[in-house]
């Protein structure tokens, strides 16, 4: 069997799923995070797999670069307010950030 | 079974076991451990797609920044209790049921669609060849060797060489330039990392009793503790410094040859050492500073008030460089800093301050 695009899109759909479970089954702030990267990742397999086997050129591989400088971005400031959660309440267990629930 | 397939299989194997491990596991450090075997993987499978440039960025970005980040985070939360946080079995068995039908309705849906009609009708030829060729750019004579940053980069800047390429007709009018995007992105960029810095910054701890301590001890040299040298006069002693090397250097210089032409490089690395173990030796001696802040009556000391060793005196020295790279910003730095502290100074643990 040749490999095709739909192989790439279901390791895409696989990452993506997992990083859905990831975001939100984990209670640790930092494991909610990597559940991001996992899903922008599963996104970015199938943006340049696309590029690869259909007429749009490199444009998927481009819209994959932004997704990459965007995604570091995110994780800087999402760490630092992890690391500021953790200065204020000494865990970085999600649960316990409720001061703001009604 | 061919290398391609082979390399596939092997990658999607590392590529889903490793993000399933990350969900599986609890401890935050073997987390990040399977998301860099899962990100590492995603940039072979980037490499398979003949997407270099992509697959590289990736490898740099996530491999080396992003997980560094995230293990340095893992390394300033991670303590005693915190670094396994349970997740209940009972939100696992639900979300893991909710993700594995979301996973087949995805399956179903890619599945579904008949990519190579879809292709040509794109494309608007009955007979297009599928899968296409890759879009790789600059090296037509032999194009499965990749090389898509040349295009890539062209592309950034507004200018598509495939609407330029009369033998890819299907590709016209379907690409725009990035440029506006890639400055919004550069500019958000920039920001957000102001941003995060200024929210992860430390707080500022003052250590208990350190200016009684600085009270106490008595320096060799008769300093005023507690007074610091100002930007001007430490500007002239390094002025002074200049000319007293200077004074030595050129001589020396026109001993090896006329001044016009460059100094060889045996010269440069021994005056370099010789300039190094004058700042640092006499820094480090009685006198605490060298001539020109001794004429202008100021000395080195660390922050408790005592002389300094030969080895803060070299850290000192060294940190110079840095303080100058940065367009001698680091110099600048004592007109606003709390002690009146260089950028060396800070790096070092010294302190400029008036003689007696």
């Amino acid at each position: 069997m040749d490999i095709g695009l739909n192989h790439y899109l279901v390791v895409g759909a696989v990452l993506f799923v997992c990083g859905i479970i990831c975001m939100a089954t984990k209670r640790n702030a930092i494991g909610i995070l990597m559940g991001v990267e996992l899903v922008l990742n599963g996104a970015n397999i199938n943006f340049v797999a696309f590029s690869r086997y259909t007429a749009l050129g490199l444009d998927g591989q481009i819209v994959s670069l932004f997704v990459i400088v965007l995604a570091a971005a995110e994780a800087a400031v999402a760490l630092a307010i992890a690391l500021n959660f953790y200065n204020n309440h000494l865990t970085i267990d999600v649960d316990r950030g409720d001061e703001l629930a009604g | 079974m061919t290398g391609e397939q082979f390399l596939f299989w092997l990658l999607a194997l590392t590529t889903c076991g490793g993000a399933i491990a990350v969900v599986v596991s609890q401890n935050v450090v073997r987390m990040a451990f399977w998301l860099v075997v899962a990100l590492g993987s995603v940039a072979a499978i980037y490499f398979l797609l003949h997407a270099d440039f992509v697959g590289a960025t990736q490898l740099m970005i996530y491999v080396g920044g992003t997980i560094v980040l995230l293990i340095f985070g893992v390394m300033l939360t991670a303590s005693g209790p915190y670094v396994k946080i349970k997740t209940s079995p009972g939100d696992m068995v639900i979300a893991s049921g909710v993700g594995v039908l979301v996973l087949f309705l995805l399956i179903g849906t890619v599945t579904a669609v008949d990519w190579k009609q879809a292709h040509r009708s794109l494309v608007g030829n009955e007979h297009a060849e599928y899968p296409p060729a890759p879009a790789a750019g600059y090296n037509k004579s032999n194009p499965s060797s990749g090389n898509t940053a040349r295009p890539i980069g062209l592309k950034l800047l507004g200018v598509s060489l495939e609407d330029t390429d009369p033998t890819r007709k299907d590709a016209q009018n379907l690409s725009a330039g990035y440029l506006l995007p890639f400055e919004i992105v550069s500019v958000h960029l920039l920001v957000v990392l102001i941003g995060a810095g200024y929210l992860a910054r430390a707080k500022r701890r003052v250590p208990v009793g350190a200016d009684a301590v600085v009270e106490t001890l008595a320096a060799p040299v008769p300093v005023q503790v507690g007074v610091y040298a100002g930007f001007w006069r430490r500007a002239a002693a390094m002025l002074i410094d200049g000319i007293v090397i200077s004074a030595v250097q050129v001589p020396a210089a026109l001993l090896m040859g006329p001044l016009t032409e460059p100094p060889s490089n045996a010269f440069v690395c021994v005056s370099s050492l010789l300039i190094f173990l004058y700042l640092a030796g006499m820094e480090s001696s009685a006198y605490q500073g060298t001539i020109g802040k001794i004429i202008m009556r100021i000395a080195v000391t660390d922050t408790y008030g005592q002389p300094v060793s030969f080895l803060r005196a070299a850290a000192r020295t060294l940190s110079r460089y840095l303080s100058g790279f940065c367009l001698l910003f680091g110099y600048f730095m004592a007109l606003f800093t709390k002690r009146k502290q260089t950028l060396h100074d800070l790096v070092a643990g010294t302190l400029v301050v008036r003689r007696k």
